[in-house]
């Protein structure tokens, strides 16, 4: 009998266990997208993390709450590192979200792997209006002449400037570097080491500012139809020189310092210029610094204007069900309406890149706004559809930057990135 | 009928038999979550292949070859095994020190050892993130009282050659708890006698320490070093989060290159997978040269 016992034990265990393993793999299972009473349920990844985030999340509660058609949007908001690892296994293995946000350097890869679906077929959706989107940002998630994915946001790099150290060091504080050869005049004379002061840093991860200052100078990242590099040339050297003499020589600021400890030192007052995008607006606010903002350097001020354009925008995953895209299409239906992006772009210290929203007269008032929206003027996309450009940000040119801010000859590490930028591009 | 029931019972009956019953469910979760892995990543490696599953190639060994090409994978290699020969010898150390000085059941003792492992129960990622926090030069706590004593200030995690001590010495600082507690009790299970009989002698406390106290753990400690090894020559958590394996690549160890590889562009998952393999066989020479040489240590010592 007690041998019975034990094997009854025994099995017990073990079927517990097996009911456990299926519990996990059972978990990832879809779950219907509609219920019998005719609500849909989206799930929404994106990487809003700041106190953007804060705002994205109080327009989808409106949104849920508002909408007559029953959909309800769940929001998993992440780093968005994080969202790109996590993406494209969710994405294979069809366990991914219904829709997500993807920055505009993120995308061509997406595109390029069949991860997302073509969106042409928004514009054909009731009350979507194409032509009060500005061209450049429906560029932005242009692939192959097919739109992948719809504008959410866009933005460039500006200008920064805390007046009141631009008052200490004796400058205008009226007067914002204008051009690259103001940024690395100022930047020492601001630069003040006995009381913590930074005048200028390049974040080791600032690649959008390298590129926004390359190209403002003629240079170029690689050819026009992206088979081989361009990116060693006098140009280039050029300024790759001057951040150096900058922030190595000159020691105007830390020599290794990321982008969000840049934001760090910005937002405590000891950085008196910085080039980032309108994401510091709300913090700079939040910390009652005395700054300006304005459009990125240029070669020669307000002559044949370089800047990048950058932007998010809402992807569907390939592994979403046709079913759902109606309830998608609601949602960026409403995000793209004139009171909604107005809210981001004034809420937020956005650029608008509706035309309804940038000639309203509460967003032509808001000097913020309105100083950014100047540069949407004239940037442009940064080698749109280039599927190879995050990895030639994370292994080559993140490193690049890191060696040039301590000290390494320019000229060596400008070719030895060209030579890898080749060698990528031919591996492919 | 009769007949059947004796035989299965005495079947059942045998403890061994029972035993692996009982052994079944983490033997399943073994097979399901380690081996399985194990052989997939390994069937991976032969083939090009990225995160979206598209454009699979077989490859061969193409994959292997490139691991001992490229550059940066075996740097990588390079800085692990830095790693290693920081935090384990440091780590054990540490650890036997603390379980020496903290052996006597005292009360305080006892306060010292719960306040020592504490550490171990946090995760690493916090602490990751803490460190980062009171060690940054702008606005860490550290670096503040430093200048107000003024010295200078160090760049810790941001400067190439002291970025990976400090990331060792943070995993010691977390992780000594365990050694000290394994070692702790290894000691106190040490007959008084031997000591009793040593002082009788004439034996001073250092002594006592090399030719009692020593030698009677080594089982434990040898558990230790190798524990310690193996979990050194993987190595990520902290290197992710403090460092994400800069500042130049100086503290990007074999997982978080493969991390890299693997989860970032350009989503190499064939070549990730290969880099795991060699890892993996590399952790499994050097755990088995390090178990042979204890085992014939201890034998040596009986």
């Amino acid at each position: 009998m007690k041998a019975w016992k034990k094997i009854l034990g025994a099995s017990l265990v073990l079927g517990c266990s097996l009911l456990l393993l299926s519990a996990c793999g059972g978990g990832n299972e879809k779950k219907a997208s509609e219920s019998a009473d005719g609500k849909t349920k989206l799930t929404f990844w994106n990487g809003f993390t700041a106190s953007d985030g804060e705002i994205l999340q109080s327009i989808v509660n409106d949104f849920n709450k508002k909408n007559d058609k029953g959909i309800t949007i769940e929001m998993d908001v992440m780093t968005w590192a994080n969202l790109n690892e996590k993406l494209p296994p969710a994405i294979s293995s069809k366990t991914g979200p219904d829709f997500m946000l993807l920055n505009y350097g993120d995308f061509a890869q997406y595109v390029k792997n069949g991860a997302v679906q073509p969106l042409d077929d928004f514009w054909d959706y009731k009350g979507v209006d194409k032509s009060d989107f500005t061209k450049t940002a429906l560029e932005l998630g242009t692939v192959d002449e097919q739109q992948y994915y719809i504008p959410m946001q866009v933005q460039g790099m500006y200008t920064y400037w805390n007046k009141d150290l631009f008052k200490a060091a004796g400058l205008d504080e009226n007067k914002p570097p204008k051009t690259w050869d103001e940024l690395t005049e100022m930047a020492p004379k601001l630069t003040d080491a006995s009381k913590n002061v930074s005048g200028f840093v390049f974040n080791k991860d600032g690649t959008a500012p390298l590129y926004n200052w390359v190209l403002a100078n003629g240079g170029k990242l690689v050819n026009d139809d992206y088979t081989k590099s361009e990116f060693a040339s006098p140009e280039t050297l050029e300024v790759l020189k001057k951040i150096q003499t900058m922030i190595h020589t000159d020691k105007t600021g830390p020599e290794s310092i990321s982008g969000a400890e840049m934001d760090n030192l910005m937002n405590a007052g000891q950085l008196a210029i910085e080039l980032n995008g309108p994401w510091l607006n709300n913090g700079l606010k939040k910390n009652e610094i005395n700054y300006g903002v304005t459009t990125i350097p240029q070669l020669i001020a307000g002559k044949n204007e370089h800047a990048i354009l950058d932007g998010v925008g809402f992807g569907i995953p390939a592994s979403t069900d046709d079913s759902k895209k109606e309830a998608i299409y609601e949602f960026i239906k409403y995000w793209n309406t004139t009171e909604i992006g107005k809210k981001w772009s004034i809420e937020n210290g956005f650029p608008p890149y509706l035309k309804s929203v940038s000639e309203d007269a509460e967003v032509k008032a808001d000097p913020i706004v309105s100083e950014l929206g100047k540069q949407i003027e004239f940037a442009k996309p940064f080698l749109p559809g280039f599927d190879q450009l995050p990895s030639i940000n994370n292994d080559i040119m993140n490193p690049l930057i890191e060696k040039l801010l301590a000290g390494d000859d320019p000229e060596k590490l400008m070719k030895d990135a060209d030579k890898a930028i080749n060698d990528m591009l031919t591996n492919k | 009928m009769k007949n059947y029931r004796t035989s299965l019972s005495t079947y059942w009956n045998k403890p061994s038999r029972a035993g692996y019953l009982f052994l079944a469910p983490s033997i399943l979760v073994l097979l399901f979550f380690t081996v399985i892995p194990l052989i997939g990543t390994f069937a991976l490696s032969f083939f090009k292949i990225n995160i979206f599953f598209t454009n699979t190639t077989f490859t061969g060994f193409d994959n292997f070859l490139r691991v001992f090409q490229d550059e940066r994978a075996v740097r990588s290699l390079i800085h692990t095994l830095y790693f290693t020969l920081l935090e384990t010898p440091a780590q054990i150390i540490v650890g036997l020190l603390f379980a020496v000085l903290l052996s006597k059941n005292t009360r305080f003792n006892r306060f010292c050892r719960s306040t020592f492992y504490i550490p171990v129960i946090c995760s690493l990622t916090s602490i990751a993130i803490i460190f980062s926090m009171l060690l940054d030069p702008n606005i860490g706590a550290i670096p503040y009282v430093l200048s107000q004593l003024g010295m200078p200030i160090p760049q810790f995690f941001r400067d190439p050659t002291l970025a990976m001590p400090t990331v060792a010495f943070m995993t010691v600082w977390k992780n000594f708890g365990v050694t000290m507690t394994i070692l702790l009790t290894s000691i106190q299970g040490i007959s008084p006698s031997l000591y009793e009989s040593a002082e009788m002698d004439g034996a001073t406390k250092k002594e006592q320490f090399f030719n009692i106290t020593l030698p009677q753990i080594v089982p434990s400690l040898g558990f230790c070093i190798l524990t310690n090894l193996i979990g050194s020559m993987q190595v990520f958590d902290q290197v992710y989060v403090a460092t994400g394996g800069g500042p130049q690549f100086k503290t990007e160890t074999a997982v978080q290159y493969i991390y890299s590889r693997g989860f970032s562009a350009p989503y190499e998952l064939g070549y990730a997978s290969s880099l795991s393999s060699v890892l993996f066989v590399l952790v499994a020479v050097i755990a088995i040269t390090a178990n042979v040489y204890m085992t014939r240590k201890e034998r040596q010592m009986k």
